[in-house]
């Protein structure tokens, strides 16, 4: 039932939902009928895609938290990993269709086939997976909304470097080899492969890692929620 | 706290509460710095209510009994269980929680709201929609159920977190002031409600300085100030330890320093600057001699109530510390 009112809540928010799609679809399109050269307009779109995941994560459950309403619907006795794992998929959900707009632009903007739009529609959800689960874990170190930006931004930025997104690693290091599976590597293929650069992404490993992630998420949902829940300590 | 004639939903011994331990910042409600050591017990069948002045303690005492927070001191047993991380979210189950400011999901309407919180306490959709649509309705909230939560007012938003409280029928129910911001009515209804649950064999604690609410819907009541409880009994019994003369709130405005002369027959009860509670055996009928003698002294009056005691004497006989004078017209 908490997916279902996250779901609602998402939908109804009806001008918040119109501008979750259309800037990203905005700023995408400004990229793609730029002169921007592909390689960095994929790092433009990789980066848009993680953060609109993780603060979208974080942001709402501090607001929600520092309300009291977390609180309330914890005391109900609702399992943790429950909350946890309902609120990911619905947000997950949402993300993916605010963002279908900005992908199927890219898709027509860079002549993508079919083939690689679906490529990237996977990665992306994966991806999405991966960022709105950071997000909680963001949330819960965050006392503030600015804070949970802050942290978002931060930790993104990080996860993304460890992913190989912002540098290309020496063939056969550990670096080569580990990063195809870390989340927001494959996305960040994905991508320039809609952008026509010659790349494939991984996505076994990418909905592995992304669901490590969430799973691990839900694992720690009775600590997590349990601080996100707590009074201003 | 009063007789506990069964098994006790609610045990308490010496729990204990420090807000500035480890940093912690105060909370919004300014309370106490500590509360405790309190021993607390509550049967089922019972309402029993937490009565004090703003800062007593109230607020932070229900989160400790609805295991928002953890004490620092002291066992805590709920629904005969004791509170731990592994039996938390079984014994949250069976607690129906209205907090002192009671956010919503306000995108919602009043029923999905009500019907959220009773399926994620565990009852079936069915029943929860079933449970939503009485409750709703003995609160008159039924002609607003399908506005989002976002609408309502302050009143209609505290009845919506009474019933999504109450909908799944929980066997202990920690409400903090429940009745505020409601027209009378609505207070009305509320309080039957919160009889009707321990009429059915709940236990329900109630945190409120709405004195009239606490004579109404408590059964037993326990006094706090500065977080400890200072007296605990029936209402009545409360009240009538400080005498059976009625109470005359006075306030005026004028040049005397201090407390102006008043008659022998009136005693001063808490004085504040402008503002005197005096004890008067005659009642109103020694409203005459007492006006003279404000008058001659150049006091203005500006206000006079006249009623009979209730908990705010108690709580102000044992304390020496004055709640609020009364104000009203002349």
């Amino acid at each position: 039932m908490i997916a279902a009112a996250e779901w609602k809540t998402g939908l109804r928010a009806r001008r918040l939902f119109f501008f979750n799609a259309a800037v990203p679809a905005a700023l995408a399109a400004a990229v793609a009928f730029s002169d921007s050269p592909r390689p960095h307009a994929a790092l433009v779109y990789t980066i848009l895609f993680t953060f609109f995941g993780v603060f979208g994560s974080a942001i709402p459950l501090v607001r929600d938290a520092e309300s009291g309403l977390l609180g309330r619907v914890l005391l109900t006795g609702i399992a943790p990993a429950r909350f946890v794992a309902e609120r990911l998929a619905a947000q997950v959900a949402l993300d993916a269709i605010q963002l279908a707009p900005a992908l199927l632009l890219l898709g027509l903007a860079y002549r993508a086939s079919p083939q690689e739009l679906a490529a990237a529609a996977l990665a992306l959800a994966a991806g999405l997976l991966a960022a709105n689960a950071i997000g909680v874990w963001v949330a819960v170190v965050a006392r503030s909304i600015a804070e949970a930006a802050l942290f978002g931004a931060t930790v993104a930025l990080l996860a993304l470097h460890f992913a190989g997104v912002f540098r290309s690693p020496l063939p056969g290091s550990f670096s080569a080899r580990v990063e195809p599976l870390l989340p927001f590597s494959a996305l960040h293929d994905a991508v320039l492969a809609l952008t026509g650069a010659a790349t494939r992404p991984t996505l076994g490993a990418a909905a592995a890692a992304a669901g490590v992630i969430a799973v691990a998420t839900a694992a720690f949902a009775a600590p997590l929620t349990r601080r996100l829940a707590r009074p201003a300590d | 706290m009063g007789p506990v004639t069964r098994e006790p939903a609610v045990e308490a011994k010496g729990i204990a509460y420090d807000h500035a331990r480890r940093g912690r910042r105060r909370d919004r409600e300014a309370g106490p710095g500590r509360i405790g050591p309190i021993d607390f017990a509550v049967s089922a069948g019972m309402v029993v209510g937490l009565v004090g002045p703003n800062g007593a303690g109230k607020s932070t005492l229900l989160r400790l009994l609805a295991t928002l927070i953890e004490p620092d001191a002291g066992e805590l047993r709920l629904l005969g269980e004791p509170v731990s991380t592994g039996s938390r979210t079984r014994v949250r189950r069976r607690i129906g929680w209205v907090p002192d400011a009671a956010p919503h999901f306000g995108r919602l309407t009043g029923r999905e709201n009500t019907v959220l919180f009773g399926r994620a306490a565990g009852l079936p959709a069915a029943d929860a929609a079933a449970a939503a649509e009485r409750l709703l309705a003995r609160l008159g909230l039924a002609a607003d159920a399908d506005r989002p939560a976002r609408e309502y007012s302050f009143g209609m938003s505290r009845k919506l977190a009474l019933a999504e409280a109450l909908v799944h029928a929980p066997p202990l129910a920690v409400l903090d002031e429940p009745t505020i911001g409601l027209d009378p009515a609505s207070r009305d209804a509320a309080i039957t409600l919160v009889r009707e649950r321990a009429a059915a064999g709940a236990a329900v604690i109630i945190a409120t300085n709405d004195v009239a609410a606490a004579d109404a819907a408590c059964d037993h009541v326990a006094l706090l100030h500065h977080g400890r409880v200072i007296a605990a009994g029936r209402p009545d019994e409360l009240v009538a330890a400080t005498g059976d003369a009625d109470r005359i709130d006075i306030v005026w405005q004028g040049e005397v320093v201090g407390v102006p002369r008043l008659p022998a027959a009136i005693e001063v009860v808490i004085s504040a600057p402008n503002h005197l509670r005096v004890r008067a055996a005659a009642g109103a009928a020694a409203l005459p001699e007492l006006c003279r003698a404000l008058l001659e002294q150049g006091c203005a009056i500006r206000s006079i109530v006249v009623r009979r005691p209730d908990l705010r004497d108690a709580f102000e006989a044992l304390t020496g510390a004055g709640w609020e004078p009364e104000t009203g017209a002349v």
